[in-house]
């Protein structure tokens, strides 16, 4: 059982809420659910729509396609029209699009009218009209408007269960006989429905995050947001900084004096912290950043999707030093490296950057319960005082990690410092102290690769195609092995998280015993696929990047694959 | 704590050249620390780049020497992790009104516990003599060879317009009077400004300590001084001709650190993250 709702209109209409509550309402009663939202770069007025999947299995991706789409406007219904199925539904009011036989007609308009509501009703109004075409009820509904709108007063519930109301009526009073039963009825177990970026805040907490400052920037500030609201529960401090330049320095300084710091931007905002990376790199001071990435270059498409900052991710900056970049590939991912990205920021002494991509960040998907054992805090070494020796900041070590030490200790007063350094951290610029102390930078990297997330092959070893990809293309291209294993195609895909350090011998031992490669992802230049030749010598027989603000469709990925091969 | 200059003194020579005011101001930071009763230990001097970033170094206390014009925020990151801490900042001119302007104005409106030295020479020295914000119109330099068109910053003019708790201002040269400003600054709970004339004898010719001495003079011994009253800390603000010294302007305004409930009584730096239940969290996800 599998159903894709699109519901269509524009900004402003409520559109995120009503979709919302129909995945709540169905992962509550333990369906699994995907919700893709697409919102223009305006608050009102411009186009907007959400697509939502409802399956009895685990979902990983969207569809292109619709069984039903609400069409709230009738820009929506010329916009959506195509990609809804033969067999499908339109939710719609136009008088015009009466002559395609999908169409039911909801006057969302009128019917609001008839009970004085609001006209940002209009999409309530079409979740009974759904609900009821289903045949899945309205009553779990209501009690969900309670829960969300409660805070709201009871005139918008009752508004709204009115809304849902007139909805169904309509439905039951001109198509009942035609209701589809589609949905189990039977209850399965409770899951969560979250964001990517919902994820990564939990990843934060959980990891004793105590210090996060950030600048507002799409479509990382739920993170910001989520975290605002949980800082006096959680005890941290959530900064909104000046500019991502001082949010960035102000999470170094906090991170010096001994806590666990955090900033969340994307692209242009990284822009902006990027000297500050260099002085993390310089002075080793932890810090863990969320890059979520959205189209560029400049101001882009602030609201749509791409992979395209996974070079800037491993190269910004001037100069060389070690550095972590994890491309968590789900929600459930995006919580397990954030967590570990704290533990190696702090163990290592580097900056972490966690990448993730406004699909990732802003979809929501559901999970079965997760388990929160065996998540241990390091925080690396931390001066004890035990040692007969001198304490020295930038101490030589064998794993090139020295003792921190922070301001209010006794016996260990140093500086750390953005200039080139002796294990003192004083300035010093001979040749056999600069070369020193790169080396001891850099001998983390070894030590590092052991402790990233290595690639992970999903599927069977002896397939006759391994599709390679990284970051939140994971859920799209695991749905593209479903849908080609169904067509008989023995394909497997390789999926890279940790990519710098860049596990080198682990990548090219795949896709040494790989028959034929395809690397799958979403920016213009092949980004991961010159990174692997670079690094393994491998270059892959074939690539598909897709580099128009739209997700990783999968059915459009099926038809790329069967191109080439 | 009871500490005297030489406890602050720090492993490190100064590399100045001959003659240069970070000497003096090096002394008395060291004086004022051990006349507001400030351990090593417990306190941090944040420093950005230029002649003025090299402080920490000479001072035996902890010490983050960062970038160009960062010494606010991370200084401001800094008091957020550990408001037990006393943390300094200096800057210099360049570094603070100029590529760190932006942090300036928002450090003033947080009031956050910070005592920020300004080594004011109207000069960038360590690039080896360029314009700097507060140079003067006219002024020639590498950058200006046929002299500066713009007017300079007025950086005290712009912390009591930002509203700032604590304005003032030090000639280097009055190194007695220069320490009781700093003393009192270091002992304001919220963002204490003190800007510091100080000669660059290699690249700013025009303002000698003798300039100076020409010129400045003390508030305090001005009729009817007030430091609380604003209007009369913009008329000191404003006066170019004479260059009045102390603190132009106090206020008593709550700190930023007393606004936040989560480490009013205990810093961030002291909780144990060992094992953080975040179980009822997850339940709203469900």
């Amino acid at each position: 059982m599998e159903c894709n709702l699109v519901i269509a209109g524009e900004a402003g209409q409520g559109i995120n809420v009503s979709a919302l509550n129909l995945a709540k309402l169905f992962t509550r009663a333990g369906l699994h659910t995907f919700l893709l939202t697409e919102n223009p770069n305006s608050i009102k007025l411009e186009p907007a729509w959400c697509s939502l999947k409802i399956a009895d299995k685990p979902i990983t991706a969207p569809s292109c396609k619709a069984d039903v789409l609400i069409a709230l406007n009738a820009d929506a219904y010329l916009r959506h029209r195509d990609r809804v199925k033969e067999n499908g539904f339109i939710l719609c009011e136009s008088q015009e699009s009466l002559i395609d036989p999908r169409c039911i007609e909801v006057p969302f308009g009128a019917l609001i009218k008839k009970i004085s509501a609001p006209d940002l009703l209009r999409n309530t109004v079409a979740l009974g009209a759904f609900l009821t075409l289903y045949d899945v009820g309205i009553e779990g509904m209501k009690a969900l408007f309670s829960e969300t709108f409660g805070a709201k007063g009871a005139k918008i519930v009752t508004q709204n269960i009115s809304a849902l109301e007139m909805g169904s009526h309509t439905i039951v009073e001109t198509y009942g006989a035609k209701i589809k039963k589609v949905f189990p009825k039977e209850k399965g177990s409770p899951h969560y429905l979250l964001t990517g970026n919902d994820a990564v805040s939990l990843g934060a907490l959980k990891a004793g995050c105590q210090f996060f400052s950030a600048y507002p920037m799409t479509p990382s500030s739920p993170v910001f947001h989520f975290l605002s609201a949980k800082e006096r529960e959680y005890s941290l401090v959530v900064k909104q900084a000046e500019d991502e330049i001082a949010a960035m320095h102000m999470a170094l300084g906090a991170s010096y004096a001994g806590v666990r710091s955090m900033v969340a931007t994307s692209g242009g905002g990284f822009c902006l912290m990027v000297e500050a990376l260099g002085l993390s790199g310089q002075s080793e001071t932890p810090v863990v950043v969320l890059l979520g990435q959205r189209p560029g270059p400049s101001t882009g498409q602030p609201t749509r999707t791409d992979q395209a900052d996974l070079r800037f991710a491993l190269h910004a900056s001037h100069g060389e030093f070690p550095r972590v970049v994890l491309a968590p590939g789900d929600a459930r991912e995006a919580f397990e490296e954030t967590f570990r990205a704290f533990n190696l920021a702090e163990h290592y002494q580097v900056p972490v950057i966690v990448i993730t991509d406004k699909y990732l960040a802003e979809s929501y998907s559901s999970w079965e319960e997760w388990n929160l054992n065996n998540m241990y805090i390091d925080r690396g070494k931390v001066w004890d005082g035990g040692s007969e020796e001198a304490y020295l900041r930038y101490r030589v070590t064998l794993d090139g990690i020295s003792s921190r030490a922070f301001p209010g200790m006794a016996g260990t007063i140093h500086c750390a410092t953005s200039y080139e350094h002796n294990e003192e951290g004083f300035y010093e610029e001979s040749p056999e102290n600069v070369k020193k102390m790169r080396d001891k930078r850099s001998a983390k990297i070894p030590f590092l690769l052991k402790d990233i997330p290595p690639p992970r092959l999903y599927g069977a070893k002896d397939a006759d195609m391994t599709l390679v990809c990284w970051g939140s293309a994971k859920g799209p291209i695991l749905e593209v092995l479903r849908l080609l294993a169904q067509e008989g195609k023995k394909v497997n895909m390789l999926h890279l998280v940790g990519l710098s350090p860049f596990p080198a011998a682990k990548v090219e031992e795949y896709l040494r015993s790989a028959k034929q490669t395809m690397v799958i992802e979403g920016n213009e230049t092949g980004q991961c696929r010159s990174l692997i030749r670079e690094e393994t010598g491998i270059l892959s027989d074939f690539a598909y990047c897709q580099y128009d603000g739209e997700p990783l469709y999968p059915e459009i990925v099926v038809e790329e694959v069967k191109r080439v091969w | 704590m009871v500490t005297k200059p030489l406890d602050f003194k720090g492993n490190h020579n100064p590399t100045w050249c001959l003659g240069c005011g970070n000497y003096g101001i090096l002394n008395v930071l060291r004086a004022s620390m051990s006349d507001a009763g400030l351990s090593p230990e417990r306190t941090v001097i944040v420093s950005g780049i230029g002649c003025s970033g090299k402080v920490p170094h000479f001072i035996n206390a902890y010490g983050f020497e960062v970038l160009h014009g960062r010494t606010l925020p991370v200084a401001t990151g800094i008091r957020l992790a550990n408001s037990t801490l006393k943390v300094i900042a200096c800057s210099g001119d360049g570094d603070g009104y100029g590529i760190g302007g932006n942090h300036f104005l928002h450090a003033i409106r947080r009031n956050i516990g910070i005592t920020w030295i300004v080594h004011n020479n109207g000069v960038y020295g360590l690039t080896t003599g360029q314009t700097s914000p507060t140079s003067e119109e006219g002024f020639r330099s590498k950058t200006t060879p046929f002299g500066s068109i713009e007017e300079p910053v007025n950086p005290l003019a712009l912390a009591i317009a930002g509203g700032a708790g604590f304005v003032s201002r030090a000639f280097v040269g009055e190194s007695l009077h220069f320490r009781k400003v700093l003393t009192e600054a270091l002992n304001y709970p919220g963002f204490a400004l003190v800007d510091v004339l100080q000669p660059c004898v290699t690249f700013n010719k025009s303002h000698s300590y003798a300039w100076y001495a020409e010129r400045v003079y003390k508030v305090e011994s001005t009729e009817g001084y007030d430091p609380f009253d604003r209007s009369k800390a913009f008329a000191f603000a404003f006066e170019l001709e004479k260059l009045p010294l102390g603190i132009l302007y106090r206020r008593s305004i709550p700190s930023y650190e007393e606004k936040i409930p989560q480490i009013a009584e205990n810093p961030l730096f002291s909780r144990d993250i060992s094992s953080i239940d975040i179980s009822n969290t997850l339940k709203e996800f469900l």
